[in-house]
C-alpha cells in the first residue's frame, strides 16, 4: 500500500481550475519531486495534502484512510508535515521556541519523561541553527528561516514531509547543505515530497518525478525519463520545435 | 550552570518583591481613617487590574481584539446582582458570575472566533452593542434603569478591598500561569502566524474558545466585584462600548501580550484617570488622548516595553526577557 494516494482531486478557486483529475501516489522511504512552470499548481496540490484547502473532488488517502475533509491540525498529528514556500516562522518567538510548539503539538505521543529542550536543542543542531537559539525568529535570514521551516516541520515527527521550494533563493554553498540536509532526513526513515525549480536538485535527490502543467498531471517517471519526456518540455517551453524535434527523435 | 543559578536568584528576588508589595497593601489600611479615599483607588484599580489581566488573556496572546468583553463584564454584574437581590451572600455569587460569563462567551465565541483580524473585531462589537441593547429593554432584569441594590446600613470598604485585592492576586496568577504554559505558547503561536499554528498541529479554533473561557471567567469576576462595590449595575455602563475601550487601553497602555503589562496598565490608567478629573474636569479626556497618542506613537510595546528598554524581546512579558539579559 502506498504511503499516499491521491485520486482524481481537483481544486477550484472561483472560475479558475488549478487541479485538474490529479492522481499520484508516494510510496514509503521515496523522494518524490512534484515540478511544473509558474502557476500549474503546484503550492495548491500541498495546500490539498496537507489539509490547508479542502480538494472539491476526489480523495486522498493517508495509509488507506481518506483524509481530505481533515483540518491542517489533524493532518498534521496524523504524520504529514509541511513547509511553506513563503517562509511563517513565529517571527516574535525564539528560534528554539519556534520547533518547541511543534514538539509540544504536532504529534500524538505524550510521552511526560520526554524533554522537549533536549529534543528542540539536538534538531536546531541538526538543521545548523543551534547558535542562534535564543534569537528571536524576526531576526534571522531568509535562508536560516527555511531552515527553521524545516526544523519546525521535522518536530511534528512527521513520516511524510512536503518541502515546498526550500532550495531556491539559497547560493550554491547553502543549497549543497539543504541537499546534504535532505538526504540525512530521508536517512531518518522520513518519506519526502519535494517541490523545486532548481533541476539540478531535483534530478539528483528524486527517486521519482511527477511533472504539472495547468493543474494537469502530465508525466511521471524517474529523473532521466522525466528529461526526455516531450510533454514535459512543451510544458516548459510551450509547443516549440523543439519539444517537435525532439517528439520526431 | 551560571544561568540557572542567576535565574533562582533573579526569581528569588522577585519573589521578595511581590511579598513585601502584598503585605504593604495588606496592611496599610489597618492604620488608614475608615473608608479612606486610597481605599476607593484601591478597589477601583484592583478591579481594573482583573479586567485588564482577563482581556488580555485572549486578545493579548491570540492577537483577537475583542470588543464583546464588557458583556462578560456585564453579565458577570447582572448575574451577581440578581443573585444578590435574591438573598444570595454577595461572595457566594462570585463563582457563579464567572461561570455565567463564560457559558455567555460560548456563545459569542462560536460565531466570532471563525473570523480574523478586523472581522473578529466588527463580530465582538455587534455583540456587546446587541447585548446592551437587549438589557436596556428587558424588563425582567431592570430594563434601562437597571439593577439597583439597597446598600447595607452599616458599610465599610474594608472587607471588600481584601476580597478585591484576593481577586486581583488571583487573575494575576492565572495570567502567569496561563503564559507560561504550553497552552500560552500554542496562543502566541496562534498570533504570530494562524496557519503556520495549524500546520504544527495546533487546533486554533479549540485553542481560542478555551482562552475565551478563561478570559470571560476573570472578567465576569470583575463585574461581579464591581457591583458589589457600587451597589448598581447600569446596563449602559456595564455593558457599555467604553468598558470594553478601558479594558483595551489599559492592556495596550501597558503592554500587550505581557504578564505584567496589563497589571502595569491598569494602575496608571485608574490613577491618572482619578487625576486628570481631579485636576482637570472640562479637559480631562483631551489630555488623556493626547497621552495615549503619544504612546501608541512612540512606545507601540506599551509602558511595560519602555520600562524594560528592550525594544525587540520576546513576547513572554517582564520576566521572561529580563531572564534573557
Amino acid at each position: 500500500m502506498a504511503l499516499l494516494e491521491a485520486k482524481k482531486i481537483s481544486k477550484k478557486f472561483g472560475g479558475l481550475i488549478a487541479i485538474k483529475d490529479v492522481s499520484f501516489k508516494i510510496e514509503s522511504g521515496q523522494i518524490l519531486g512534484l515540478i511544473g512552470p509558474n502557476g500549474a499548481g503546484k503550492t495548491t496540490i500541498f495546500n490539498l495534502l496537507s489539509g490547508v484547502n479542502r480538494p472539491n473532488g476526489g480523495e486522498i488517502f493517508y495509509r488507506g484512510k481518506p483524509i481530505s475533509s481533515l483540518k491542517a491540525h489533524q493532518v498534521c498529528r496524523l504524520g504529514i508535515s509541511r513547509t511553506y514556500q513563503i517562509v511563517k516562522p513565529f517571527n516574535n518567538m525564539k528560534v528554539i521556541d519556534n520547533v518547541k510548539v511543534a514538539l509540544f503539538f504536532g504529534h500524538k505521543l505524550r510521552d511526560g519523561h520526554r524533554d522537549e529542550t533536549e529534543e528542540a536543542e539536538s534538531l536546531l543542531d541538526f538543521i545548523g541553527l543551534s547558535s542562534k537559539a535564543n534569537s528571536l525568529a524576526k531576526s534571522l535570514t531568509l535562508v536560516d528561516r527555511k531552515r527553521l521551516e524545516i526544523a519546525r516541520a521535522l518536530a511534528t515527527h512527521p513520516d511524510l514531509l512536503l518541502l515546498d521550494e526550500v532550495i531556491a533563493g539559497l547560493n550554491p554553498t547553502e543549497a549543497h547543505y539543504t541537499v546534504d540536509l535532505i538526504r540525512q532526513v530521508r536517512e531518518r526513515k522520513i518519506t519526502i515530497f519535494m517541490i523545486e525549480h532548481v533541476m539540478r536538485v531535483i534530478m539528483e535527490l528524486c527517486d521519482e518525478i511527477i511533472v504539472l502543467d495547468h493543474g494537469e498531471l502530465v508525466s511521471q517517471g524517474t529523473p532521466q525519463a522525466i528529461s526526455n519526456d516531450p510533454a514535459v518540455i512543451r510544458a516548459y517551453l510551450g509547443n516549440t520545435n523543439v519539444g517537435e524535434a525532439l517528439e520526431k527523435d | 550552570m551560571m544561568n540557572s543559578k542567576n535565574r533562582t536568584k533573579i526569581l528569588d528576588s522577585r519573589l521578595l518583591y511581590l511579598l513585601v508589595v502584598i503585605s504593604v497593601l495588606l496592611l496599610l489600611p489597618l492604620f488608614l481613617p475608615k473608608n479612606h479615599y486610597f481605599l476607593h483607588i484601591a478597589i477601583m484599580t484592583s478591579i481594573s487590574i482583573i479586567m485588564s489581566c482577563g482581556w488580555n488573556i485572549l486578545s493579548g496572546l491570540t492577537g483577537q481584539t475583542s470588543f464583546a468583553h464588557c458583556l462578560f463584564f456585564g453579565v458577570g454584574a447582572y448575574t451577581t446582582a440578581l443573585l444578590w437581590l435574591s438573598g444570595i451572600h454577595p461572595y457566594w455569587t462570585l463563582p457563579l458570575a464567572g461561570v455565567a460569563a463564560a457559558i455567555y462567551s460560548i456563545f459569542v465565541g462560536i460565531p466570532c472566533l471563525r473570523l480574523r483580524g478586523p472581522f473578529f473585531v466588527i463580530g465582538t462589537l455587534a455583540a456587546g452593542e446587541v447585548t446592551r441593547i437587549i438589557a436596556n429593554n428587558f424588563e425582567m432584569i431592570g430594563g434601562a434603569a437597571g439593577l439597583s441594590i439597597p446598600p447595607p446600613s452599616s458599610y465599610s470598604k474594608l472587607p471588600h478591598y481584601y476580597v478585591t485585592l484576593i481577586c486581583a492576586l488571583c487573575a494575576i496568577a492565572i495570567s502567569a500561569k496561563v503564559i507560561r504554559s504550553r497552552f500560552g505558547m500554542a496562543l502566541f503561536a496562534i498570533r504570530e502566524n494562524y496557519e503556520a499554528a495549524e500546520t504544527v498541529g495546533i487546533d486554533t479554533t479549540r485553542f481560542q474558545i478555551y482562552a475565551l473561557l478563561i478570559s470571560s471567567l476573570v472578567v465576569g469576576i470583575a463585574g461581579s466585584l464591581y457591583v458589589q462595590y457600587i451597589f448598581y449595575a447600569l446596563p449602559d455602563k456595564v455593558f457599555g462600548f467604553d468598558t470594553s475601550i478601558s479594558m483595551i487601553l489599559m492592556t495596550v497602555i501597558g503592554g500587550i501580550g505581557t504578564l505584567w503589562g496589563p497589571v502595569l496598565g491598569a494602575i496608571l490608567f485608574f490613577i491618572l484617570q482619578e487625576f486628570l478629573l481631579g485636576y482637570f474636569p472640562n479637559l480631562h479626556l483631551g489630555i488623556y488622548g493626547v497621552i495615549l497618542m503619544v504612546l501608541v506613537l512612540f512606545e507601540p510595546g506599551g509602558i511595560l516595553n519602555f520600562l524594560t528598554g528592550l525594544r525587540f524581546r520576546s513576547f513572554y512579558g517582564l520576566t521572561r526577557s529580563q531572564e534573557n539579559q
